[in-house]
């Protein structure tokens, strides 16, 4: 299916890919993970930074990011809504 | 002369709860769906909910319009030294407005799953279906064949589009189930359709109406619980 990402599609595609990775990613595999350009992944992390969903470390040469227990309960708010969203048929 | 009263004797009062079953699961869903809504602010989840609180108000419709034909209870109103007994104004109110609320919320509320189920654009569908919901439900006093028929081809449809989201999923069992609950509320429809033939049908057409909604408060309760774990 072809189906066109909302921005909450992608959102949460992001949080997954996170929590997926033990809840630490470098920016670069999140990219790849969440099917994103550049110019999208800073977009998007930005929002997520500024809602206090992800935060970003440095540990050595190396920046990631890390999903932080808001962005847990967020995640775990919209797997509810996939679940009804694919039950209901939306 | 209509006839306000199609249900046999013995179901007055059981059809009440089942419109009351009803009214409760429909509420529940919409409840749910404006909490996504909320979440999301995706419009879909808005249409959703607003579908289903119709359908819930629908029901409630119905519910106090069975309680004013059933239960009728005599008002009297004291005008200075007159008695008047107001009691068939009330009752004929009620039928009017309970029965048009019924049928217009009712049709509205299929209408919306209809749209979002067909993914079609609503702003241009909108006023062709007002107007026909409308027209089915405000002239069908006489012929409430129409209002049925009407219910049973958006019903109809839905399923159709549920069928078609499950072949396409057949992973999706809870589909199925949503499916097969609007499909027990469609042959519930036919079921009311018919009760010029048997009146007892109407009971039959309550009963498949309560495992419809039976199976779509199932399917809510599926989706609510493990979120408790």
């Amino acid at each position: 299916m072809n189906m066109r990402r909302t921005k909450m599609d992608i959102i949460g595609d992001m949080l997954i890919s996170i929590q997926n990775k033990g809840g630490k990613i470098k920016p670069t595999h999140l990219m790849y993970k969440a099917n994103l350009s550049h110019k999208l992944l800073n977009t998007y992390l930005d929002e997520l930074v500024s809602k206090e969903m992800v935060s970003e470390i440095q540990k050595g040469p190396s920046k990631y990011l890390i999903i932080t227990e808001k962005g847990v309960v967020f995640l775990s708010e919209f797997r509810k809504m996939k679940e009804f969203q694919d039950a209901f048929g939306l | 002369m209509i006839r306000i009263v199609y249900a046999p004797q013995w179901f007055y009062g059981i059809d009440t709860i089942i419109e009351s079953f009803s009214f409760l699961t429909a509420l529940l869903i919409a409840y749910y769906a404006y909490k996504f809504y909320k979440f999301s602010f995706e419009r879909k989840y808005k249409y959703f909910s607003l579908s289903f609180l119709a359908l819930a108000l629908g029901s409630l419709a119905k519910i106090a319009m069975n309680f004013t034909v059933y239960y009728p209870y005599i008002i009297k109103e004291q005008i200075g030294a007159l008695n008047i007994d107001i009691t068939g104004i009330n009752k004929a109110m009620f039928y009017v407005i309970g029965f048009d609320a019924h049928r217009i919320l009712m049709l509205f509320g299929l209408a919306g799953i209809y749209i979002l189920l067909s993914k079609s654009k609503l702003k241009s569908q909108l006023i062709l279906f007002t107007y026909f919901i409308l027209l089915a439900a405000l002239f069908s006093n006489n012929s409430y064949f129409i209002f049925y028929i009407t219910m049973a081809l958006f019903l109809g449809y839905i399923v159709f589009f549920y069928y078609k989201n499950y072949t396409l999923n057949p992973k999706n069992n809870k589909l199925i189930l949503v499916a097969l609950a609007f499909f027990m509320i469609f042959i519930a429809q036919l079921c009311f359709l018919t009760i010029f033939c048997w009146e007892h049908l109407y009971a039959i057409g309550g009963f498949f109406q309560l495992v419809g909604y039976i199976m779509l408060l199932y399917s809510y309760v599926s989706l609510v619980l493990p979120t408790r774990k």
